[in-house]
């Protein structure tokens, strides 16, 4: 699952008034630097981030310092800037771990990249 | 009189008939738009060499300012199977040569150059025109008309030119087309990527992948541009995805079939038992060269979905929900009265969640609500919904307030059902209390579609 993916989920357990963000848990994490950079794509998914649970979710996997606080002004022109979202984003997969409700602390698993947010009979 | 900015769409399609007209000027329109192409209809009170097309033919005349135009427009294009840049047409030959003369302006004098090979085709339109005619035709245009000076070159040629005789509306007692048309062919569409694309070539499929030809139509309808992000709620094997990844979408897809997302279980190949270790749809983008384009699957429920709502997310949702023939529709809840203790499992049984049946009608309206929350203002929602043809009428698609209808096309499946591709647009943000309604009470009862499909002729 990628970070990017990440800041648009949430839980959905009935109940549950924000289960935004799922907290994340990772047992593996594999790092690549094979996707293609588009900066076009970087550009457009820069408004539609949450920049402050970004970076929460690479401080919980242990890669705070990959992002800088704020999101720099004309970040269209910045292309060390939009490599670095790129990577954070694109690049980072949580292979194997959790996504934990903020509120019920149920957990989600992730399995070979792929989150299971399938609710249980009584949860929805 | 011009026709520099006249050009002729010529449709090709693998399934026979169908409202082919319909699907594939749609197509030229609708990628018209995503990329800000002007191209119109001609009026043809002031244009003679212009006939209207009928329905059910396969072609049309539109205006598009530039040649470059029509290359973009073409290489996006999986219904056109060329365009033609016309420069003359008449309701006979004499018609159309003096039409070809009329508008030959020194733009055309590089083409009758020496040094330009040529070669010259005939096309019938709802007839096929015999190899024999063929020569015949062609020495209709006189040498004034056409004053070529380069080689001839039927393997090979700089330019090819097209004689296009339209035969619709004709009796078959009939021998002369009801209109002719000439001209320079500018460009293919893009047909060739229907064998690149081909399911028997794919690596990894399910019982409903969807066909190439209509997984690019779909993404056309959508808008989908370079860095769209497009999911599909119903991913299955990712075809869809695969034909938005093509055209530079990102892409994401939810299932809530374990074995489809993670690609186990039982294969759907003929004489294959089970699926191999590297089916999977990051593979197959993988196998197009398009994994890069690759963002995410997840094991969801469309009817549950795990997706937050407070800013706009996807830029086109692609799908093509089950409809209960092959893939039932199903969904987490308990089938019957009774439902297991869970608490008493203890947190390492592994319980993978009872599924019941998804009405249709829940399906649509879940659907609709869940693009109307997540789609970006201006972004797409494109879908098949399947209906019983004697019974539908408008009242079967399903409307929400903040989307607007923008695309309708019906796909024949057998003499009573037949499905409906359709676009909608999403016109105002989101608020909670806005729902999704669906007039007629064709989907409400369980197994609603699939009863009547599977129905005796």
């Amino acid at each position: 699952m990628r970070l990017l993916t990440h800041n648009m989920l949430t839980s959905h357990v009935k109940g549950v008034n924000n289960g935004y963000p799922l907290k994340i848990e990772a047992t593996e994490v594999n790092v690549e630097s094979e996707v293609d950079f588009k900066p076009e794509f970087i550009c457009c998914m820069i408004p539609r981030i949450d920049w402050d649970v970004l970076k929460k979710a690479l401080a919980w996997i242990g890669k705070a310092d990959l992002l800088p606080e704020e999101i720099v002004d004309n970040y269209e022109e910045d292309e060390e800037f939009l490599r670095k979202v790129h990577h954070t984003i694109m690049e980072i997969e949580i292979v194997t771990g959790s996504l934990i409700c903020p509120e019920s602390e149920r957990s989600f698993p992730i399995n070979k990249g792929i989150p299971n947010m399938l609710l249980n009979e009584d949860e929805v | 009189m011009k026709t520099s900015d006249k050009f002729l769409f010529l449709f090709g399609a693998n399934k026979t008939g169908d409202n082919l007209f319909d699907f594939a000027v749609s197509e030229v329109h609708s990628t018209a738009k995503t990329l800000g192409i002007k191209a119109e209809e001609s009026e043809t009170c002031d244009c003679p060499f212009i006939r209207h097309p009928l329905i059910n033919s396969s072609y049309t005349v539109l205006n598009v300012q530039h040649t470059d135009h029509v290359h973009t427009l073409l290489s996006r294009l999986i219904l056109t199977k060329a365009a033609i840049e016309v420069w003359g047409g008449g309701q006979n030959y004499d018609e159309l040569n003096r039409s070809i003369v009329n508008c030959r302006d020194d733009s055309k004098r590089k083409y009758f150059d020496e040094k330009v090979s040529f070669c010259m085709r005939v096309k019938g339109i709802g007839r096929k025109v015999q190899m024999t005619d063929q020569r015949r035709k062609i020495m209709l245009l006189g040498d004034d008309t056409l004053p070529f000076m380069g080689p001839v070159n039927l393997s090979a040629p700089d330019e090819e030119y097209y004689i296009v005789e339209d035969y619709m509306g004709v009796a078959k007692e009939e021998s002369e087309p009801a209109f002719i048309y000439f001209g320079r062919v500018v460009g293919e569409g893009q047909r060739r990527l229907l064998d690149t694309y081909s399911l028997t070539k794919r690596k990894f499929i399910g019982n409903t992948s969807m066909d190439p030809e209509i997984s690019f139509f779909m993404s056309n309808m959508a808008g989908v541009r370079s860095s769209s992000l497009v999911f599909d709620p119903f991913v299955g094997s990712g075809s869809i995805l695969v034909s938005a990844a093509h055209y530079g979408a990102f892409v994401l897809g939810g299932d809530i079939n374990y074995n489809v997302i993670h690609g186990t279980g039982k294969s759907s190949r003929h004489n294959v038992h089970f699926r191999k270790d590297d089916e999977s749809i990051l593979n197959n983008l993988r196998q197009y060269g398009l994994q890069s384009q690759y963002v995410d699957v997840l094991l969801s429920d469309a009817a549950q979905h795990p997706w937050r709502l407070n800013r706009p997310l996807f830029d086109a949702i692609i799908t093509d929900p089950p409809y209960g023939i092959r893939e039932g529709s199903r969904k987490v809840g308990v089938k019957g009265a009774t439902m297991t203790d869970l608490q008493s499992l203890g947190p390492d049984v592994l319980h993978y969640p009872e599924q019941k049946e998804y009405l249709l009608e829940q399906v649509f309206k879940d659907l609709l609500e869940f693009a109307a929350a997540t789609l970006v203002i201006g972004g797409k929602l494109v879908y098949f919904l399947p209906v019983n043809r004697t019974e539908y009428s408008a009242e079967f698609v399903p409307t929400h307030p903040a989307l607007k209808l923008v695309g309708n096309h019906e796909q024949v499946l057998n003499t009573h059902s037949s499905r409906r591709l359709i676009v909608m647009k999403k016109m105002a943000h989101f608020d909670r209390s806005l729902e999704a309604e669906i007039q007629s009470n064709f989907y409400s009862e369980s197994n609603s579609f699939r009863k009547k499909y599977f129905k005796p002729v």
